[in-house]
């Protein structure tokens, strides 16, 4: 199996993916499940990234894969699961904006020790207890308001932040999101290089322990600022990159409550229901990235060209200032308005349409590759799957009449 | 900025929206963002494409032929979906032209992939589904020549793999033109790939284009491969060897299993154009100019002595997960885009071109390996601690062009 290990990640991003076409079509995706019961899965309790089949061991430690019932729920950045909402919201404790976490459901009778992944009634008649357990990689938001990242082997976890009194941070967490003591991370080694804006200048910094993270004075430096973190996690380890752009100073949660949030809150699609649009943010007038704003996909073909375009450009533009986590936006609604082209192909000759379709193909397979590169921040792997994203896109393009486009740019 | 919580911000208003909409309808609260279900729309397009394989029975590790079997390897079914490896056709589409090409068509592929990404939704729980049965049938029709495996054989328990090699004597007694060749697995769950040859001819080396004894290079699932007006010759009382690979699923482990495969012959016209064998390789008229540690790519190309037609291509020593691309420069200067593959191993086939290629004599057929994975998903979150650097496996590599005259003359056997 395949990058078996974002298994559970993907459950995460499961419930990010394709927001532009559910404001475009603003009717329920698909049709009402029958039971409020999250589906059944089987994952290895030891190993919770190996998923199976009812009756199959983890090929790692050979245990028999247990049922459970994963879901999504709300809860505070800094405390998880000290409380448990359906839908967004400000955490009651501290005031800041609840983050949404992958968990696992089981339920036990009282007194008893043994789980079950299904609710139902006990030996004396009572209601089995539920119970939500935070899982493997169910949680990837950043805890100090920096930018976080999940290395590619799939256990290390970490965060940047950047201070306003010039102190880069870096943050160590297991896959459960839980902090790492620096004991366990005796063997990281990691420097970070700065780039200055202004002089173009690379500067190469050594981390160093302090508490509960290591760390390096890099000084104030202008802002937006690029910066890349070279670690080994074991002495012979290989080298993991990540790439951090700092728009502004990171700020902790509670000492700036969800501030960097709403700036990134896209505006309520026009289609969208009222309710809606106030359960996101309330204070969306903030600047918003145009490229975070889902639109209608356009009828005719010129106009869906033009679209794609600004979206293929919109994608580069957020690796460019370095917002990774973002970019499956305009990836997902170029893919969509692709898949709109698609439709359209019958309207050209058999010699564009060879062109046209496979290029569509490959839009579509650079799109996810995009969404699962932005999550593990190496810019080079996100600049690499962009390639091919810009390549399917400008072939598109070429197959498509070019006489017809309105607004060249 | 927080850009995970950006990106939770940016899902929150569907979300809502979701939730809104569910609330309404006093229905589930679980927030799937799938608008396709396993039900409605993923189930048929798994069916069609992927059940010869992906059944019960069949030689695919996992049938995906009902929710509960599908559901599980919705990660993975991404991650092959994504790289292309799934279905298995690792021409790059777009890249030259091919018969019989195995792909998913943008709107099934996006399907599939909401699907697998989005919460895997089932549908209507009381929705029934029909049953989906491994077929395991001649795709050609009756072959005119049935030639079963001498003797079952039985892999040991203990092995997961085993190659095997049988001979299968034909007991024509006159030459005839073979037009396509299949194979009928006798136990199609771990009948995993197959070579189908004229033995007893000795092999052809050199750099002329020799008569074509490999008849099939045959994949479960695969319609057999063929083209109108050429065809393989097959000598007076020829046998024919049959080398499978066999490869049990891990529901096998330890079990024995016993297979007595067919191979399936299909005679052609009494007159027909002989197929021929091109080998190209990198050691053959203009070696690899490539040198250095770092080599990334490597080169190698043949020229044609005559005008030919290419009918048909195959990788037959490369190692997997390189790109190959292959381009005819004709005298004139022009390029030809032949086929670009993402090899993978156990998946080499014979492509046949949709149309034969014109390649007048003094055509430069080029040969570029681009040695990097071209699964940038798996190798990303794979650690590759230790992994031999292709380089050192490619150091030789051939292809072999099926090509005919420029002037097709249709013959006697």
């Amino acid at each position: 199996m395949r990058a078996a290990g974002s298994v559970a990640l993907i459950f995460a991003i499961a419930l990010a993916v394709n927001p532009a076409a559910a404001p475009q079509t603003a009717k329920p995706a698909a049709p009402p499940q029958a039971e409020t019961l999250p589906p059944l899965s089987y994952a290895c309790p030891m190993h919770p990234e190996q998923f199976g089949n009812k009756g199959d061991i983890c090929p790692i430690c050979k245990m028999d894969l247990a049922p459970l019932r994963l879901d999504s729920v709300w809860t505070c950045a800094t405390r998880p699961l000290a409380v448990i909402k359906d839908a967004a919201g400000r955490c009651p404790i501290d005031g800041t904006a609840l983050v949404q976490v992958t968990v696992a459901l089981t339920w036990t009778c009282t007194g008893g020790t043994e789980e079950s992944a299904s609710p139902g009634v006990c030996p004396d008649g009572s209601p089995k207890e539920k119970h939500t357990a935070l899982r493997a990689h169910g949680n990837h938001n950043p805890q100090h308001g920096g930018l976080f990242f999940m290395a590619a082997d799939n256990t290390h976890h970490l965060e940047g932040a950047y201070l306003s009194s010039g102190v880069f941070r870096m943050y160590f967490y297991d896959e459960f999101t839980k902090p790492q003591t620096l004991a366990n991370m005796r063997s990281v080694k990691a420097t970070v290089n700065v780039k200055d804006s202004r002089t173009g200048k690379d500067t190469l910094y050594s981390l160093v322990r302090s508490g509960a993270y290591l760390q390096a004075t890099i000084g104030k430096r202008p802002l937006p600022l690029d910066m890349y973190a070279t670690l080994k996690f074991t002495p012979d380890g290989k080298d993991n990159r990540f790439d951090f752009t700092f728009p502004a100073y990171s700020k902790e949660p509670h000492t700036a409550p969800a501030a960097t949030m709403t700036n990134a809150a896209p505006a309520p699609s026009p289609s969208a229901p009222a309710a809606a649009a106030t359960l996101i943010a309330p204070d969306s007038s903030l600047g918003i990235d145009p490229a975070l704003v889902p639109l209608p996909i356009p009828d005719t073909v010129p106009e869906i060209l033009a679209q794609l375009r600004a979206r293929t450009e919109q994608v580069g533009s957020l690796i460019d200032k370095g917002i990774f986590a973002a970019i499956y936006v305009p990836a997902f609604q170029a893919k969509d308005l692709a898949l709109a082209l698609d439709e359209h192909k019958s309207e050209l000759s058999p010699e564009r349409r060879r062109i046209a379709e496979p290029a569509i193909s490959r839009l579509v397979r650079s799109a996810y590759l995009l969404d699962a590169f932005g999550d593990i921040g190496n810019k080079q792997q996100i600049s690499e799957a962009y390639a091919k994203f810009v390549d399917a896109s400008r072939d598109i393009q070429s197959s498509f009449p070019q006489s017809a486009i309105r607004n060249p740019q | 900025m927080t850009y995970k919580a950006a990106r939770v911000v940016i899902v929150c208003g569907l979300v809502a929206l979701a939730i809104t909409a569910a609330v309404q309808d006093g229905e589930a609260h679980k927030a799937i963002t799938s608008k396709y279900t396993y039900n409605d729309d993923v189930f048929p397009i798994l069916r069609d494409r992927c059940s010869s394989c992906h059944v019960p029975g069949g030689v695919a590790p996992m049938s995906l032929m009902t929710y509960d079997d599908a559901f599980p390897w919705a990660e993975s079914i991404r991650a092959e979906l994504v790289a292309a490896h799934m279905p298995p056709w690792n021409a790059e589409d777009g890249y030259g032209e091919f018969k019989h090409a195995h792909t998913l068509s943008p709107k099934e592929l996006d399907v599939i992939l909401t699907w697998a990404t989005g919460g895997n939704p089932r549908g209507a729980l009381d929705q029934k589904l029909p049953a989906v049965d491994l077929k395991n049938d001649w795709t050609l029709g009756t072959p005119d020549l049935a030639l079963q495996m001498p003797a079952a054989f039985t892999i040991s328990p203990d092995k997961m793999e085993d190659w095997q090699e049988f001979t299968l004597p034909t007991g024509t007694t006159d030459a005839r033109w073979i037009r396509a060749v299949d194979l009928l697995p006798g136990t199609p769950s771990f009948v995993r790939s197959a070579t189908i040859f004229v033995k007893s001819a000795g092999p052809s080396t050199g750099t002329a284009p020799a008569p074509e004894r490999v008849l099939a290079l045959w994949l479960p699932g695969q319609d057999a491969g063929q083209s109108d007006g050429v065809a393989f010759r097959l000598p007076a009382g020829a046998q024919l060897g049959l080398r499978i690979h066999y490869k049990k699923t891990w529901q096998f482990e330890g079990k024995p299993l016993t297979d007595r495969s067919t191979v399936g012959v299909y005679f052609a016209a009494a007159t027909s154009q002989e197929l021929l064998a091109l080998p190209i390789s990198s050691t053959s008229d203009s070696p690899s100019a490539a040198s250095g540690s770092a080599v990334r790519t490597m080169k190698f190309s043949h020229t044609l002595a005559e005008d030919l037609q290419a009918v048909a291509l195959s990788p037959d020593q490369v190692p997997g997960n390189i790109t190959l691309q292959v381009d005819a420069v004709k005298p004139d200067g022009s390029r030809v885009p032949m086929i670009r593959i993402n090899t993978r191993a156990d998946w080499d086939r014979r492509y046949w071109f949709e149309h034969p290629l014109a390649l007048p004599r003094g055509t430069r057929v080029e040969v570029t390996a681009n040695l990097d994975d071209p699964d940038m998903l798996s190798s990303a979150f794979t650690a590759t601690v230790g992994a031999a650097p292709v380089t050192a496996r490619a150091s030789s590599m051939r292809i072999t062009l099926n090509v005919i005259p420029a002037r097709s003359k249709p013959t006697a056997p």
